[in-house]
């Protein structure tokens, strides 16, 4: 889904953003989870997530074709499941039993978002 | 193709931009320089430094008549908490801030957490300021004189007046103290006195052996470990004698009291002079008496007079003499609640956790009863346990409410820089050795001190403060003598 020839400027410029603001969320993410407040002193590490958020969408919409290799998918939803299963862990501390419940949604979703992402197109 | 150069170009800098943010965070973070200086105006946020605190001392950010952005306090203490972002070896503070009728501010660091003690620095002294007496300023050192006797600080160190006559801000200054007609004993004379918590005692010594035996319980009320260390200091501020004794081995607040110890310091052959003792002990050590041969000693400036549950049945109560003017007293229990006497005048503590201030005019030393016991007590002068080991071992500290005509004060001596003027604002600093300041949870603690603001309705408008944060710059050397001694050892 994510990796075939780039036409246009709009494609590749959105492109570029995107990965480039997910790699920056993970690395600054970890980064500031070992060193507390290396980011979050200065700006919220969430706002590279907005803009991949935001780059991500503008990308679905300027590929004109793209060719689905699903392995790869399913390597990026497992990533990204575990990524946010482990956010739901460090969020829901004070939650008890609720905890597991919330862990087993966020490691859902990306499977979930994925699914209905292959729904659509 | 200019429109695939132009592209690369912008994927170039869409890439580069979190490479330069990261830098940017790294030299932040590493401080390469050395120098790191951090800033905050009320109204703004900053990552390192808070808005002033308490809501019920400080006032939120507001605009003042000028115009200008400021937090007012209105009363006293006012903290300021800081969070480094790693080690610093110094720190100037620069406070900006307005003031018509507050006597006295002062700015410090937290020192000894368990203690609540602050290393405070002068800010503004309008006594000082505002002062008629003929002035002398050399450098930091100030000399105030009520009638003009010298003419320079060399004339006064060379000849100074008796101690009495003089008062000290902020200034180590002091002449040795001469008793006449002292002699020695060996004889140990044990004082009945229930106090708890760090103190400070000085005391004479002349050709004799410095002993001090205090008997005491740990009363494990809080949590953690209560050891005790008695430190011993001359005149030059050199340790000359320690004695250190463990915790009973209970750090959770049980409330079960351990059983009478005993911890000596002792030591000979010192020259003649007045040695300072400081208990550095937490609250839950509660001292019962005091075995010392010596025949002049003092508690400075404070005493916290303890309860004697699990000690005694009913409170023994407590005579002391004090040559100091100024007083207030706390107690934190409910059957601490008594009437304390004072210089022939009645001071009523009528709750736990409400100071009680009361000063008196009484000449010379006063007797203060407290007939209960469990008060804190702070003084601007000594305290003893009798009129017979009474003895005034420095100058008179200048504070905000000394009568100088009571105390017979014609000499005042400070290490004081008064704030410069920039427009409207007053600007001083003050600098510290971050190694001597406490962390509290990862954060410094600072204190605006402004006494007396309540007797005088007075407010302090503070409006920007900056530090300067200061520890080694890199260098390479300094970079491969580390890799020597971590990587390659």
């Amino acid at each position: 889904m994510f990796f075939h020839k780039q036409h246009t400027i709009s494609e590749q410029l959105a492109g570029t953003i995107f990965f480039t603001s997910l790699v920056s969320y993970i690395v600054f993410w970890i980064l500031d989870a070992l060193r507390p407040g290396f980011v979050s002193r200065y700006l919220s590490v969430h706002l590279f997530l907005l803009v991949g958020i935001l780059s991500g969408a503008w990308f679905g919409s300027a590929v004109s074709s793209w060719k689905e290799r699903s392995w790869l998918s399913y390597v990026f939803c497992c990533f990204f499941s575990i990524l946010v299963g482990i956010l739901c862990w460090i969020v829901g501390v004070d939650l008890g039993i609720l905890r597991v419940w919330l862990v087993l949604f966020g490691l859902l979703t990306p499977w979930i978002f994925y699914l209905l992402i292959r729904r659509v197109s | 193709m200019k429109t695939q150069l132009f592209l690369r170009f912008t994927q170039g800098l869409i890439i580069g931009a979190p490479f330069i943010f990261g830098g940017w965070l790294l030299w932040q973070e590493l401080v390469p320089s050395g120098v790191f200086v951090v800033e905050k105006t009320p109204g703004t946020s900053s990552p390192f430094l808070d808005d002033l605190i308490p809501g019920s001392r400080a006032s939120s950010s507001k605009t003042d008549a000028q115009g200008d952005l400021v937090q007012v306090l209105t009363g006293d203490p006012v903290y300021l908490f800081v969070h480094p972002h790693r080690s610093f070896e110094t720190i100037t503070a620069e406070i900006w801030f307005k003031n018509a009728n507050v006597p006295i501010i002062e700015f410090g660091g937290l020192v000894f957490a368990d203690h609540q003690a602050f290393d405070l620095h002068p800010l503004q002294n309008l006594l000082l300021d505002q002062s008629s007496w003929s002035r002398i300023q050399e450098g930091d050192r100030l000399l105030l004189q009520r009638e003009l006797t010298y003419h320079s600080l060399e004339d006064f160190f060379a000849s100074p007046p008796p101690v009495e006559q003089v008062a000290t801000y902020h200034d180590d200054w002091s002449i040795s103290y001469e008793p006449v007609f002292y002699t020695s004993s060996s004889v140990m004379q044990i004082t009945d006195l229930s106090f708890r918590g760090h103190h400070t005692i000085k005391t004479y010594v002349k050709d004799e052996t410095l002993s001090f035996s205090f008997a005491y319980m740990d009363m494990n009320r809080e949590e953690g470990d209560d050891s005790v260390q008695i430190l011993v200091f001359n005149e030059e501020d050199q340790a000359v004698a320690e004695a250190r004794m463990t915790d009973d081995g209970v750090t959770k607040a049980t409330a079960l009291p351990s059983f009478l110890q005993t911890i000596t310091v002792s030591a000979s052959d010192l020259s003649e002079g007045v040695y300072k003792i400081e208990l550095n002990v937490g609250r839950d050590i509660f001292f019962r008496s005091i075995a010392t041969p010596q025949q002049k000693w003092v508690f400075v400036r404070s005493l916290f007079l303890a309860d004697e549950v699990g000690y005694r049945d009913t409170p023994m109560g407590t005579q002391l003499v004090t040559n100091g003017k100024q007083f207030s007293f706390e107690t934190r229990h409910a059957e601490g609640v008594q009437e304390v006497e004072i210089g022939g005048q009645s001071v009523s503590v009528t709750a736990p956790f409400e100071t009680v201030t009361q000063t008196i005019i009484q000449p010379g030393l006063a007797i203060l009863s407290v007939p209960l016991g469990d008060i804190e007590i702070q003084s601007d002068g000594m305290i003893a346990t009798s009129a017979g080991t009474f003895f005034q071992p420095d100058p008179v500290s200048l504070v905000a409410s000394s009568d100088l005509d009571t105390l017979g004060v014609d000499y005042i001596l400070a290490t004081y820089m008064p704030p410069r003027r920039e427009g409207e604002w007053w600007v001083a600093e003050a600098s510290f050795d971050a190694s001597m300041l406490a962390q509290e949870q990862g954060a410094w603690k600072f204190a605006f001190s402004l006494p007396r603001i309540l007797e005088q309705e007075g407010s302090v408008d503070v409006g920007k403060i900056r530090m300067i944060w200061m520890r080694e710059a890199f260098t390479w050397s300094s970079f491969w003598q580390f890799l020597r001694a971590y990587v390659f050892p």
